[in-house]
């Protein structure tokens, strides 16, 4: 039993506890109905297969729906069961290595490996590594200037259109290892005179492809923004 | 102090002003999200130019523009780009003294914090002073507390201009508030 002034609190203190607590009751249920929604939607997709198969109007118009009320489309597909047409998935994963490349492109000068894409980005949704290299190789087919390449055996895809010289390839390949370059490093391990090493790295910097750091004891070192990711996941 | 910072702030090229312009623009805005990640998890609403926390008007700790680990540092003019870009794309506010306050959270957010605790604790009508407001035991828990004076009055005076507070002041400076 409160005395006072405070006697007159508690009575306004319940009202507003009250609003609260329905309020986030109210929350509660709105999400458990969106998920039973998201889960009958799917449930849905699985009964309807054929349909959703034969008919591509239909199709369009389901996965519209699907991505308006935030179901992701990719989580729609089963590979086994060949939900909906199984060409579709990979056109999927396609457009969100597209919507990838672009989002990074400023970042990584348009060059991001194979393993920074599955574990950044496509591991959530269980898409697996092939799946993941069949839909670079449907991209290929579009000649939009995306092109896979190799170094040291780890495989790279490139989405900008200026195509990566042998000398550019090979000084990537000597940062997959160290993190960086630099025209000592160059030296020792490719043989190549100073002027060559300067003239590509600078023109490396140039494409974005590399970072100056200027700050390094002895020489400047320039680096591969593809390291951030390879620390993050080391 | 940076421990939590994500990896890119060990990327030592961070630390040189990149001459690619697209790339800088890149390099800017990840500074910016590093300030904004640090003052943030070290719940700093205030840092000197230097990069340092300030609390109690006082500086502390390590610049988030140096990295002991990797033995890198920003250097002054780029310093003072990144602050631009932060003053510019509304993350920071300068003040007269030079110091900035960092706005992990809008001023507008902030206002309507400050609101929603009036209304929910039943303050509305009444005077509150902006100590109470700030370090009051009433406002525990609540993400303003321990706010920086002058970022509260900034946001008080948002709730003015929306005719929602009265600002009553004592030598200029704002001293307590009501909300109508």
């Amino acid at each position: 039993m409160k005395h006072g002034l405070a006697a007159f609190n508690s009575d306004q203190h319940n009202r507003y506890s009250t609003t609260a607590s329905i309020l986030s009751k109210q929350d509660r249920e709105l999400d458990e109905q969106l998920n039973v929604f998201q889960q009958r939607l799917v449930e849905f997709a699985k009964v309807h297969n054929k349909e959703l198969r034969e008919s591509p109007e239909f199709r369009m118009k389901f996965i519209r729906m699907c991505a308006s009320i935030g179901v992701d489309p990719i989580s729609l597909f089963d590979k086994e069961r060949h939900l909906f047409d199984v060409n579709d998935f990979f056109y999927e994963i396609c457009v969100k290595i597209i919507e990838i490349c672009r989002k990074t492109k400023n970042l990584n000068g348009g060059v991001i490996s194979f393993d920074e894409l599955h574990k950044g980005y496509f591991e959530q949704f269980k898409v697996q590594l092939n799946d993941l290299q069949k839909a670079v190789e449907m991209l290929e087919t579009l000649d939009g200037g995306f092109e896979v390449f190799c170094i040291r055996g780890k495989k790279f895809l490139r989405s900008v259109p200026n195509e990566l010289t042998n000398d550019q390839a090979r000084i990537l390949e000597v940062c997959s290892i160290l993190g960086y370059a630099s025209i000592s490093l160059l030296r020792l391990n490719l043989e190549w005179e100073p002027v060559r090493s300067d003239a590509i790295l600078k023109e490396m910097v140039a494409n974005g492809l590399l970072w100056i750091d200027s700050q390094a004891q002895g020489e400047t070192l320039y680096w591969d923004p593809a390291w951030i990711v390879r620390s993050n996941f080391a | 102090m940076t421990e939590k910072l994500p990896p890119i702030y060990n990327f030592p090229p961070l630390y040189t002003c990149q001459p690619n312009v697209l790339i800088r623009e890149q390099q800017l805005s990840t500074w910016c999200d590093l300030i904004l990640d640090f003052a943030k998890t070290n719940n700093a609403w205030c840092m000197s130019q230097e990069g340092t926390v300030i609390k109690d008007s006082e500086s502390s700790g390590q610049s988030i523009f140096r990295n002991e680990s990797i033995q890198r540092s920003i250097s002054v003019p780029f310093r003072d780009q990144i602050w631009n870009k932060m003053v510019q794309s509304e993350k920071a506010i300068k003040s007269n003294n030079g110091v900035f306050f960092i706005l992990w959270r809008s001023v507008d957010y902030w206002s309507s914090q400050i609101l929603q605790w009036f209304e929910t604790t039943g303050k509305v009508n009444q005077v509150v002073t902006v100590y109470e407001l700030l370090e009051g035991d009433e406002t525990l828990g609540w993400e303003f507390h321990g706010m920086h004076p002058s970022l509260c009055e900034e946001s008080l005076q948002k709730l003015r201009d929306r005719g929602r507070a009265t600002l009553l002041k004592e030598q200029n400076k704002i001293m307590g508030v009501k909300v109508v």
